[in-house]
């Protein structure tokens, strides 16, 4: 009887304790997580705000000169190509074939979500393992 | 013929105080032990960092038992005497844990701190296991020492077992190293036993990155939480957290690089051998000690268990984006557990990369397993 009911203390105790002290890690990481990215990414906006409003003080001229930019994030779907014509070079370096053409140029569909080099770069990293 | 009688006598005493006459049929058995660890060790590779030094500090104290003799009137004491203190003084656990810190990147647990329930529900196999021991006929403190086997952390293992019952450090330490050498070959069929091929090839988020900052302020975190909460689990969890924070303060890299290589090297052996030269025939070739190698090995498959099927029901509440195999990670053993789900869950999809993933449950077992170091001593004590 005795043991049973020191069994069971353990057993409770063990759990309640454990999960308690986890759970209250998971809640804290999270509480403090979303502080400090909120934070740090204030920050990063206020400086580039900075870094804006600094660069139109020190050069007002240069504000005349293109009115609408282009953004930066809008990258051409085209081909770029010199990079087709690397490519096309070391192909015809590896396996010197003639009369070589590149017919077309389209985004090949993979079943995986990862990029070809990315996986390649997951693999490298993980192979030790 | 004086001289003759001299040379006798000499030659009668070298015998009478060599092997041949001094060890007993158990040492024999307990050299044939050590030489196949070394061969698991060497030729295997299993965990060869720390199965090779218990390997021979087993086969050393079997071949010379005086090595670990305490110091009498007439005698210094032996080498591995002097060397042991640092394991029944519960020294080297926590140094090995201060290298353990300094080494591990605790971003993947802080990315996704739900790891953390993997990590905790990993540790059940502790308490099962402590019952099973009460069941078995061992008082409770060395049920709480062979219970915490199931944490698959040796030098918590050793910690627990050298406040709680320092006579079971031999079998203990050993059952807990073994096993963990032992991960890739206990976990794997649990792990498919209790999944589905498809829970299995879950491919999980890529997880977000995490700052320097929220790095820094983990370890200060946690060793405040734990060392409130549970006084303890302070030794541990606070060398481990130091250790943690030389390595993402960025400022200590010297004192970072000599507790990753230089301390935790020289621990390991001393561990090593020590904990080896405990494994003397006598003490180890018992019914306790089978016993606590059975129950050890219970209390880590119970384990592995428990965070397998913790994984399945966060795969569940999360709609099937959690792959239940990290939750075997949770079992602590870092990072060879952590391995083993990412090469079961490669084996359905080769395209899987699970590491980063289980590597949160794995060091969120680490904490957890001290945790649950610091229930059973407060407890037990």
């Amino acid at each position: 009887m005795e043991n049973l009911t020191l069994c069971l203390t353990i057993l409770i105790t063990g759990f309640a304790v454990v999960f308690s002290v986890l759970i209250l890690l998971i809640i804290i990481i999270k509480l403090y997580g979303t502080i400090v990215t909120k934070a740090l990414n204030y920050a990063d906006t206020r400086r580039a705000r900075k870094a804006i409003s600094s660069e139109k003080s020190a050069a007002p001229v240069a504000a005349s000169a293109p009115t609408n930019p282009e953004p930066e994030n809008n990258i051409s779907h085209e081909p770029d190509t010199q990079i087709v014509a690397v490519i096309a070079a070391a192909v015809d370096s590896i396996y010197g074939a003639d009369n070589v053409r590149i017919t077309g140029i389209k985004k090949r569909k993979t079943s995986d979500s990862r990029p070809a080099w990315g996986m390649a770069g997951i693999f490298e990293n993980t192979k030790p393992f | 013929m004086e001289i003759l009688n001299g040379f006798v006598d000499s030659v009668v005493g070298l015998f009478n105080s060599s092997g041949l006459c001094v060890l007993t049929w158990q040492n024999y058995v307990m050299i044939g032990i050590s030489i196949i660890l070394l061969y698991l060790a060497i030729k295997k590779q299993y965990e060869p960092l720390l199965l090779l030094p218990i390997a021979f500090g087993m086969l050393l104290v079997n071949l010379y038992p005086p090595i670990m003799a305490a110091p009498t009137e007439t005698s210094n004491g032996g080498l591995f005497y002097y060397l042991y203190q640092g394991v029944k003084l519960g020294i080297y656990p926590p140094l090995i844990f201060l290298g353990i810190g300094a080494m591990t990147d605790f971003g993947p647990l802080i990315a996704n701190p739900k790891s953390f329930i993997l990590g905790a529900a990993a540790q059940i196999g502790i308490f099962i296991t402590f019952i099973g021991a009460i069941l078995l006929g061992f008082d409770p403190k060395a049920a709480g020492s062979i219970g915490i086997i199931g944490g698959a952390d040796g030098p918590t293992a050793i910690f627990v077992t050298s406040i709680l019952k320092p006579e079971f450090l031999g079998p203990i330490a050993v059952a807990a190293y073994s096993y963990m050498a032992l991960v890739p070959i206990i976990q794997p069929p649990i792990m498919k036993l209790l999944t589905t091929k498809k829970e299995r090839s879950v491919v999980m988020e890529q997880l977000r990155p995490v700052s320097k900052l929220e790095k820094i302020m983990f370890p200060v975190i946690v060793v405040i939480l734990v060392a409130i909460f549970l006084p303890d689990a302070a030794p541990l969890v606070g060398m481990l957290m130091l250790g943690n924070l030389f390595k993402e303060s960025g400022v200590v890299d010297r004192i970072c690089k000599a507790a990753q290589n230089e301390l935790m090297n020289i621990v390991t052996i001393f561990l090593g051998v020590t904990v080896g030269a405990t494994a003397t025939g006598e003490v180890f070739l018992s019914l306790d000690t089978i016993k606590i190698i059975a129950l050890g090995l219970a209390a880590f498959c119970v384990g592995t268990a428990c965070g397998v099927l913790f994984g399945k029901l966060m795969y569940k509440f999360t709609g099937g984006k959690v792959n239940p195999l990290i939750g075997s990670a949770g079992v602590s053993a870092v990072p060879m557990a952590a391995r083993v789900a990412q090469r079961v869950g490669q084996k359905e999809n080769p395209g899987n990369f699970l590491l980063m993933h289980a590597m949160g449950p794995n060091v969120a077992g680490v904490i957890g397993s001290a945790v649950a170091a610091g229930v059973l001593i407060s407890v037990l004590r």
